[in-house]
Formats: C-alpha cells, structure tokens, sequence
C-alpha cells in the first residue's frame, strides 16, 4: 500500500468518526465472565441475571435465573456462590458485607451470612403477606429501600394464558380472574411497602407488569410498567400511596371493595380513578419492556446526566434515559434514548453502578421472551457525548438544552425539527395506537448565548398530549451529530 | 557399653509401642489418598492424617457395610454434628480423629479388628461421606483387589467432572425453592445426601410427601418453567394437613406463618409458628434405612403436642418421646421441647404413583379439563388419546391395588377403558353388565413378561441385542466371548420361604452359567445348565429353587466358558403364589347388590392377588371372582381413559398400590373425601 493511499484512509477515518459519532465514544461496553456454576448447571441461559447491588466491601451481589445469588470481587473476577435455590429472584439490595434482600416468588426474603464465610446461613421469610395463585406470570420485583429503611416491592398480574392452581395462597376472588391479566390473589398489580420491622402496607395499586421500581435522587419512587391491557404503551410512574395507576384487575385489593369486576366499571369512571403516569414510552420507537429505573447519583463520574433516571428495555439493545420536572404539582418530563446497540445486548433487566460511579452494571434476562442473559458493563471514558442534556417545559413550547454548543445555523431553523403530538387511549384492550396524531412546526427558535439551549415555541400546547421531537438534522458545533436524536415529553399539565 | 545400652533403650521402645504406621492425606474433590490401606489383623496402628485440603476433614473407621448409615447418622446429628465432630455413636464406629482444620495433621492410634475384611474409612462431614472414603483392608496377605482399586481410582480421577452439585454427585443436599405438585405454590424441594427428597410446603408449613430415587426434573421453557415439575422417583409418604395440635385445644386453626430457615450442613431447618408457638423442624434421611428423620423442637406447647399416625401413611412411625396410642403420637409440654419423629419406609405400602388430579400439569401433561372434584379437584376425560401420567416404574408381580374416585356423567352408556394397565388388564364400565368390572387381556403366565429384564440390570460383558424375535423387554444379554461376563438383578423378597428364580432364555446347546447370591456360589448347584432350547428363538425358563428370609438380594448369573446363552429375564415365584397350569375356575362374576350408580362421585377400589380380583363400590365389595387361567397380574404403566372412553367421565384422586389392598383399608380410602361429594 503506497503512502497517499494510507494519508487517504487515515483522513477518511478522521473524517468519517467526526460525522458517525457514536455512544461508544463515550461509553466503554464490557462483558463480565459469568459464573462457571451456572454455565455447568444449565448452560449460557442459566446466566439471565435479575438482580445487581454492591456491597460496602465492594463486592457485587446478583441473582440469577435459577435461584442463584452470587458475590463477585470485580477486582478478582472471582464468583462465590451465597445463596442458591430461590424461586425466579428478581432483585437485590445488599444491606450491609453480611445481609442481602432479596425478592423471589414467594416471599421478601432476607439472606443472612452468620458466620461471615461469604456465604448465607439463614434465609429468612422477612414479608410473605401476599397472595401468589400459582399463575406462572406473578413475578414478584424489586425490592428497593428508601432512606428510613422501608422496602418497596412490586407484584405481577397474573397471565390470562394460563390458570391458577388449586392449591393457593390467599384468598382467591373470582372479580378479578381470567379477564386479560388479572389479580385473583391480594395484592397483585400492587406496590406494596415493607417496613423495616416486615410489616406489610399496601401501597398503590393499578399495575400490570410492574418490572421495575427506583427512586429519584429527592426520594420520588417510581415503577415501570409493560404494554398490554388498560396499558397503551409502556410508561414509567410516579408511585404514590393510594393512587391507582389504571389497570383494573388490582382494585378488588383496594380496602373494603365491595363492587363487582373492576373490567366492568365504566372505563370513564377508570380514567377518573387512575393516576396517569409521568413518562410515556412510546411503543415500537422508545420502549416495548421497561424495566428498572435507576436514577444517575454518581455526581457526574458516569457522565452529564447526574439526577436522571436510565430505565432498561428488554426487547431491545437499549437503555433509556428519563429527565423530570414538576409542573403543576406533577412529576412529568420526557424519554430519550441513552445507549442504543452498538454491543449492548437485549434484556436489560437490572441496573446498578459500581461503588465509584464510573461504571454502570446491566444484567440481562429473558424468561422465555425477547431477551439475552450475562452481565455487561457501561464505563464512561470522560468524554462529554453529544446529546440532549435536559428537556423542559414553557409556556408554548419546550426548551432543550443540550451537552455541547450546538451549529447555531441549524439549532436556529425551524425546519430543523420534526414534531409530533399524540396520545394513547385508555382502555381494556391490549395496547393502543397512537391516537390524535398532529404535526407541527416551531413557530420560534430561540438560541441561548452558549449555543447549548433552544427555545421552540409551538402554535399550540395541550395537556396530556405527548410531544415527540426527532432531531435528527442537528449539529454540534464541531459538525457531530447528537448521539441520540429522538426525545418524548409527556405533557400532562402544562405551565399556565 | 554406651552403645550396647543405646541399642537395647531402641529395642525397648520398639517392643513397647511395636506400631505399623499408615499416612492418609486429601486430594482435591473429596478424596483420600490414597484409598486403600493393608494391614494385618489385630495389629497396632499408628495412623497420621493429614489434612492437605482447603476444606474441613476426618477419618473414621468403621465396620465392613455400615459406612453409608455411619455417614447418615453424621448428618443426622444436626446442630450436634460439629461438637461430636460428626462420628455419631455407633459400634460400627472402630477408630476416629477429630475434625482435622485445613492444612492440620493429627495421629490416632488403634488396633486393627481381628477379622479379616474390608473396613471402609470415610469423612463424616456432612455430605462428605458420600464420596469421600477408602479402604482399609485388614488380611495377613495384601489382596490383590487393593491394587485394583488404586489403579482405578487414579482413572476415575481424570474423568471426574466435580462442579455438579446435585446430591448424587457431590454429597450435598439441595434445597430448591419451586412450584411443585400437591402443594401451595410456596413449595421447597429438597434433595437430602443420601438419595431421599421431600416437599416441605411453606405457604402450609408442613411436609407435604417424600419420595426417594431421585429429585425433581423442571418442566416448560427454561426461565418460565410454567409447566410444574415431574418427581423423579417414588412417594413413599404424604401428609394431608398441618398435623400438630395442642392437647386440649378446642380451636384446630390456628394462624400458620412461616419464618424462613437456617442451613445446617446445607440441610434446611425450618422454622415457623403455629398459633403463637414457633416449631423448628429439621428433615434428615434415616440413616441406614429408606425413610426421614425429623428433628423437632418446639417451646411452650401448652398442654403438650399431638400428631396423628395415620394407618394408611406409607411409613412406620415412632418418636423418641412421649407415647403413641390409637394412632396419636402424645408429647407433654417437656417432652415437645426436643423430640425426633422417624418415618421409615413399609415396602410398597404407599401407593406406586398417586394423581390428586389438582392440577393437570402435576402429571406433567397439560391436556385436559378440571372441574370441582371428590377432593380438590378432578380430571376429565372424553375419549382421545389415552394418558400415562408420568410415574415410577411398577412391580405388580406380588399383586396389584387401585383407589380412585369417579363420575360418570352418563351412567346409561359404558366405558370401555377408565384405567388400565400396559398388559394384564383394565377396569371398565357396563352399565348391563355389573357397572364397573376389571378385565384382563388373555396371555399365558407362562410367557407373560413380567421378569426383571436383563437388559436393564446390572451387567458387565454381556451384550445387549434385540435381534432374536421373542424376547421380552427392549432385548436380551447375549452371553459371548469370554468368561467372567456377568448379570446381576437387585431382588426383593417379601416374604420367608422357597421361592423360584426362573431365567427366561434361549440356546442351540447346554451353556452353563454360574449362579450366585449376594456373592454366594450354592455348593451343589455351582452352575445352572441352561439346557440347549432347540434354536435361538425358542425362549425357556431355567428354574432354580432356594430359601429366601424377606429382604434385597442380588443375584448374579455368570459366565464360566467362552460360550453363553442369550438371557432374557428373571422371574421369581413367590412361595403359595399360584402357579400356571390350575384348573379352570368358574369365570361367573359374584356381585353385591346391584350398585346404583348415578351421575355422583363413586369410590371404585380394585384388589388384585395372585388368585382373585375384587372390586368395591363406595367401600363395598362390588364384585369378586378368581382369576381366570391364563390370566396374570398385570405389568407396566398405568393410563388413564382411552381412545373409545364414552361418554365424559371425572377421576379423582387415583392411587396405584403394588399389592392387593384389604377391605378395611378399601373402606378407609372410602371415606377419605372430606369436601361434600357432589
């Protein structure tokens, strides 16, 4: 190869990684070796991994598939197995070098090392009081604990494609069985809370596959939910005690309930009810399966987007990203894309960051559905990516501000922007299109000094519309292009 | 001088203290090394172990064949296990160490017994045992087995794949939490070290059954496992309800909570309360024999503890306190603080395979229909395919038994087959006949397949084929090229007496083989015959007539030229077992009353001995008559309905028994529905 022709396709590497500027830039993937257990027992699939925390000695504590919980010294990369034969864990929080609770099927159960040999001697029922009626599909997730020590829990609705066994526990109400997902034992489609003492308080109820529960950094829980019945598309939610979140089955859990089906109150009077959600996940272009929301708190080690939240997707190779604000009393904000393929498997089930903030650990799972399975890693190397730092609402519009100075020929034009307005119906039916679709275009641009915030005034604001906005024509001022380009805001009050 | 009183100071010590000394170390995956050791009878022995290993280890020497009870009792210690240093007290028990930490020795010394034989040393930390031993050979000759072993056992080590950490393999127990059958969904499986499991319920907090053979195989797609598990093995014990009350408790119901459990040895003690008094229970296998130990302890029991012993349970139970009187176990108050309960295993006295019908995916068989049964609920059928729920391998060669509950929804229209058996017979419904009825298919005894097969016995040498036509089974060993070639069976002898073993096999010419018996050669029979059969199709049965006293044995056939026959299987005759050729007996059936049977649930019992075959409606005999000639006991898997079943009829809660069932415990299953019968 002559020397021009290197010149050429060194510039040609230049000039293509400064136009394809892409998440791996920024972010480093990793695999992390699994462990040999498990691939002995069951194969690669027995390394679908549901649940991650740290321990304060820096050991890593994830449960898998079949019942395993395992410690990692990420240092070492050497496994030991602490806890085994669970029934489908779904989560962990490591609570001190000792304890470790973890939610499985049929119990919030606390595994305790009393002997300090890395390995748990008892496993202790800590809160059983719910009902499981043998429904394959009642998972139990979480848990998560907020600061004065209470663990918050979400339960699954059961699947109308199977039955429930005769042998259950709880009591069993047929006002809520067999009508798409239903909750026929208490407290299915419910978060529930458990004090520290294992006293259980239901907590809110109207819930269909709530994968996932985290807090913000200012103490805000939220649980995600999937796309299904009385689900239009996926959303993530702001969970409040006694609120009802919309689907129906769970509210015969609700104290003293003494009406008939939920399904067969007026769907008016449901929409009453039910408390909407503070994002919406668009499905097919943001998310199908949301999982767990894991809010940024490494004070910027893992990049610029400290305070967020990062949701996992289980169809797809992607994590999400959630930016709030509260408007009129209620926590809402917009969605976007945060790391899209480029290695990472599908399955993002469980979220958690390493003890100095840098790296973000994910596990994969798949339970029979779309999914992958193994632990991957998310390192950010520093630099700052190009992309959608915060979007929030004005008076007549929204206003973006973005990581990096922005091509302030582009960021100014109107046409730089294509904006859609929609929403999802609510109803017992499985899913919803996209209802009352507009287009719109930006009436006004406004450009901050910096070049990293604009302004985009709408012709016109409606409440409980969601806006989604493709930027895929922006540039940075260094000629990039944003790193993710398509952003949702669910706007359910406006500012007045 | 000096030197002189030195050497005679040496050859004091020597004479005093005249030891053979013997150095036992560990090496990776729970081995000794090395696994065989020679010493002479009644000899001096100074033995040094030393713990190379990473884990915690001991040596225990005990008598020839006790090794797996000694290594049982270990583990039954319990929460005593590590200050006995897990030897439990046992005459078989000859010499110990202590535990020995990593990386520590220690010596013992002891006299080596003055029988010659092989003395197993094994580790009794728990679930150690299982495969960490050697032996001890005590002889005045070093054998020459001892260096067979040792060369295969440097083979084995190579080939050995130590990750596995199901019972089997590595010695430890299992505990997995899962969905299993006849239980709450809050079930736990567990795999006890020496080949027992149970399903130890924690939404009820009580055992549900136990079983041994094997653990559990998961059903449906992995990570969903939405089909429930199939038991792999045979339930030998069930219990229906929380069985304590406290005496004079008038309230039954008392809140059941569970706590949770401690691992002990990886065994699970599980702690729970009942009203407000907490129970700790810890299930162990009985050592040295098929069954459970179950170590309670319970705190303030009022006016003490009851626990019913029910007369159909699978087991014999007795307790190591209080009383037992008319079926209830009595603990006072002191007595229920610590008390252990042992469940040991009566024979194929629970039935082979029991269906509750509770959930169609208990059968491992999603097809079907539920409604509101006899108990929980039952199962219906309408024609199709007929269905073999999974189920243990049966032996109905001393008798056969069934229980089951139906509802005909048309008792006008018959059913030709409600349950039947691979061969020998089904149990039918006729409405112009006497209603229900069993009827067996036609085949001479003589020939029936109802041996042990050879082919799925014990068997070095010999060559599994399946070309001859006539044999029975999936094949036959053909016996060929050199001596030594063997087949062993596993028997079981149920009662005392001569009995026959009859090998069913095929010869051109006379091709002797040698018979032995747990090891035992007969002296005036050291070879069977095996007269030439005419050709190599023609199957025949060699008889051989012994006394047996009830228990296992293993007989071994083999070859003492370079020539054998094609062995087929084995049969044994039990003494007073009716033979063959009996004379014609009256074929009329005898039946009660006429029955009425209606479109309610029926109690339907089937008792079936050598001689006869009796039927019972609702706990009364039903019909009665003698087997006819040619008819045998039936063989093979159990099914349910069957292609040209009509109209719809309901089962529920099927139990088959491996033996004739008595009247009176017809009468009890009888009456075991305690929901309303509808």
């Amino acid at each position: 190869m002559n020397q021009a022709l290197c010149v050429f396709i060194f510039c040609l590497g230049l000039l293509l990684s400064s136009v394809k500027a892409k998440i791996t830039d920024y972010y480093s993937l990793d695999k992390v070796e699994p462990p040999k257990l498990l691939l002995e027992r069951y194969g690669i699939k027995g390394t679908q991994t549901d649940g991650l925390s740290f321990m304060p000695d820096g050991r890593l504590v994830a449960c898998f598939v079949g019942g395993e919980v395992f410690t990692l010294r990420p240092d070492t990369g050497k496994w030991k197995l602490f806890a085994d034969g669970l029934h489908t864990p779904l989560g962990v929080v490591a609570l001190n070098n000792r304890e470790v609770m973890i939610a499985q099927r049929p119990e919030l159960t606390l595994l305790r090392d009393l002997d300090e040999d890395g390995k748990a001697d008892e496993y202790k029922a800590f809160c059983d009081d719910f009902g499981i009626s043998g429904n394959y599909h009642e998972f139990h997730f979480g848990p998560v604990r907020d600061k004065a020590g209470n663990f918050y829990v979400s339960l699954g609705t059961a699947s109308s494609g199977a039955d429930v066994r005769h042998e259950k526990r709880g009591v069993f109400d047929k006002r809520s069985y067999l009508q798409r997902m239903y909750a026929c034992v208490p407290y299915r489609g419910w978060v529930l809370q458990i004090t520290p003492e294992g006293r259980m308080n239901p907590w809110a109820s109207g819930l269909r596959t709530p994968n996932g529960l985290g807090f913000d950094l200012k103490g805000n829980l939220f649980v995600t939910d999937n796309q299904g019945d009385w689900v239009g598309t996926s959303k993530l939610h702001h969970v409040q005690k006694g609120n009802f979140y919309g689907h129906a089955g769970s509210l015969i859990w609700e104290k003293d309930w003494k009406r008939d089906k939920p399904v067969s109150l007026p769907v008016s009077e449901l929409d009453e009810r039910r408390e909407t959600a503070a994002v919406l996940f668009p499905h097919g272009l943001m998310a199908n399966s949301p999982s767990q929301p894991l809010v940024d708190s490494t004070q910027g080690k893992f990049g610029p987007f400290a305070g967020q939240l990062l949701v996992g997707e289980m169809n797809k190779g992607r994590i999400l990203r959630v930016m709030l604000e509260e408007v009129g009393g209620k926590v809402q904000g917009a969605c976007i894309p945060f790391f899209d393929g480029n290695g990472l498997a599908t399955g993002n089930n469980r979220l958690c960051f390493s003890p100095d903030g840098k790296t973000l650990w994910i596990g994969h799972s798949a339970h029979g559905w779309a999914g992958n399975q193994g632990i991957q890693t998310l390192t950010w190397n520093g630099r700052t990516p190009a992309d959608v730092l915060r979007m929030n609402l004005s008076k007549k519009g929204f206003d973006l501000t973005f990581t990096v100075p922005m091509d302030k020929a582009i960021l100014s034009s109107p046409k730089s922007y294509t904006i859609k307005s929609y929403a999802y119906k609510f109803h017992q039916g499985y899913g919803s299109p996209q209802v009352g679709v507009k287009n719109l275009k930006a009436t006004q641009v406004t450009l901050s000094e910096d070049r990293k915030t604009v302004r985009l005034l709408l012709p016109e604001m409606q409440e409980r519309q969601l806006y989604e906005i493709s930027l895929e024509a922006l540039k940075t001022s260094k000629g990039e292009p944003l790193a993710n380009n398509l952003i949702v805001y669910h706007a359910h009050n406006l500012l007045r | 001088m000096k030197l002189f009183s030195t050497f005679l100071l040496g050859l004091f010590i020597i004479n005093s203290a005249y030891a053979v000394k013997l150095r036992v170390s560990v090496k990776a995956g729970l081995k000794y090394d090395p696994i065989a050791l020679h010493v002479q009878p009644s000899e001096k022995v100074e033995l040094l172990f030393d713990n190379v290993d990473e884990m915690m280890h001991n040596f225990v020497l005990v008598a020839p064949g006790s090794r797996l009870e000694i290594v049982e009792s270990a583990i039954a210690l319990g929460a005593e296990g590590p200050i006995r240093h897990y030897v439990p007290e046992s005459v078989s028990v000859i010499a110990s160490t202590q535990v020995v930490l990593p990386g520590k020795k220690t010596t013992i010394t002891f006299v080596s017994p003055e029988i010659e034989g092989e003395y197993p040393y094994v580790c009794t930390f728990p679930g150690h045992g299982f495969i960490m031993y050697g032996t001890l050979f005590v002889a005045k000759e070093r054998p020459t087995k001892m260096d067979e072993l040792l060369s295969k056992a440097e083979d084995v080590a190579k080939a050995e794949n130590l990750s596995d950490l199901s019972p089997s393999k590595s010695g430890f127990a299992v505990v997995h939490r899962t969905f299993m059958p006849d239980s709450s969904p809050a079930a736990i499986a567990v795999a006890l070290p020496g080949g027992h499991s149970y399903c130890w319920d924690a939404g009820t907090c009580f055992l549900r059954y136990a079983w041994r053979n094997g653990f559990i195989k998961k059903n449906g797609s992995f990570g969903r496992w939405r089909t429930l598990p199939t038991i792999e093995g045979r339930v030998y014990l069930r219990e229906r309800n929380f069985p304590f009350r406290f005496v004079g408790d008038s309230e039954k119901n008392h809140e059941i909570h569970f706590l949770g459990y401690h691992l002990i040895d990886g065994i699970p003690q599980f702690r729970y309360t009942y009203g407000k008094v907490e129970f700790t229970e810890l299930i162990v296998k009985l050592p040295g024999k098929n069954g459970l130990l179950r170590k309670f302890k319970v705190n303030n029991s009022q006016g003490g503890l009851l626990f019913p012993i029910p007369p159909d349970s699978g087991v014999n139970t007795t307790c190591n306190k209080g009383t037992i009187q008319k079926g209830m176990l009595r603990l006072s108050p002191e007595e229920s603080k610590s008390f252990s309960i042992t469940q040991s295993e009566i024979p194929r006295k629970a039935p082979v395979f029991h269906l509750s019908m509770n959930d169609l995916i208990a059968s491992n068989n999603r097809r079907g229909i539920l409604h509101p049964g006899a108990i929980g609920q039952a199962w219906q059928f309408s024609g199709g395919k007929k269905i073999t729920p999974a189920q243990p391998k049966g032996d109905f060669s001393s008798g056969a038994g069934v229980s089951t509950w139906v509802q005909i929804t048309d008792p006008k229209r018959p059913i030709s087959s409600i349950i039947s058996w691979e061969k020998g017979g089904n149990i039918q419904y006729s409405p112009s006949q006497k209603a229900f009825f069993f009827n067996t298919t036609s085949s001479e005894i003589d020939d029936s397949p109802n041996g042990l097969e050879a082919e799925n016995a014990k068997f070095k040498g010999p060559k599994k084929q399946a070309s001859n036509p006539g044999h029975h089974g999936s094949g036959y060993l053909d016996f060929g090229t050199e001596f030594g070639q063997y087949v062993e069976w596993k028997i079981r002898v149920e009662k005392d007496g001569e009995h026959q073993l009859r090998f069913r096999y095929a010869t051109v010419d006379s091709r002797p083989l040698q018979l032995s018996v747990n090891g035992e050669v007969d002296l005036l029979t050291p070879t069977l015959p095996f007269a030439g059969t005419g050709n190599w199709t023609t199957w025949k049965h060699q008889v051989f007539k012994r006394q047996f006293t009830t228990g296992e044995y293993l007989v071994r056939l083999t070859s003492v030229d370079k020539n054998g026959p094609n062995v087929d299987s084995l049969e044994i005759i039990s003494p007073g077992s009716k033979q063959k050729n009996k004379s014609k007996s009256p074929t009329e059936p005898k039946s009660s009353e006429a029955p009425i049977i209606d479109g309610n649930w029926h109690h339907v019992a089937l008792s079936l001995d050598q001689t006869s075959v009796r039927l019972y409606l609702d706990g009364n005999l039903h019909v009665k008559r003698d087997l006819e000639s040619g008819e045998g006991l039936p063989i093979g898997n159990v099914s349910i309905a069957s292609k040209t079943s009509h109209p719809k009829f309901l089962l529920d809660e099927l139990s088959v028994y491996e033996r004739p069932l008595s009247s009176v415990e017809i009468k009890r299953l009888s009456q075991l529905a305690t929901e309303p019968v509808k």
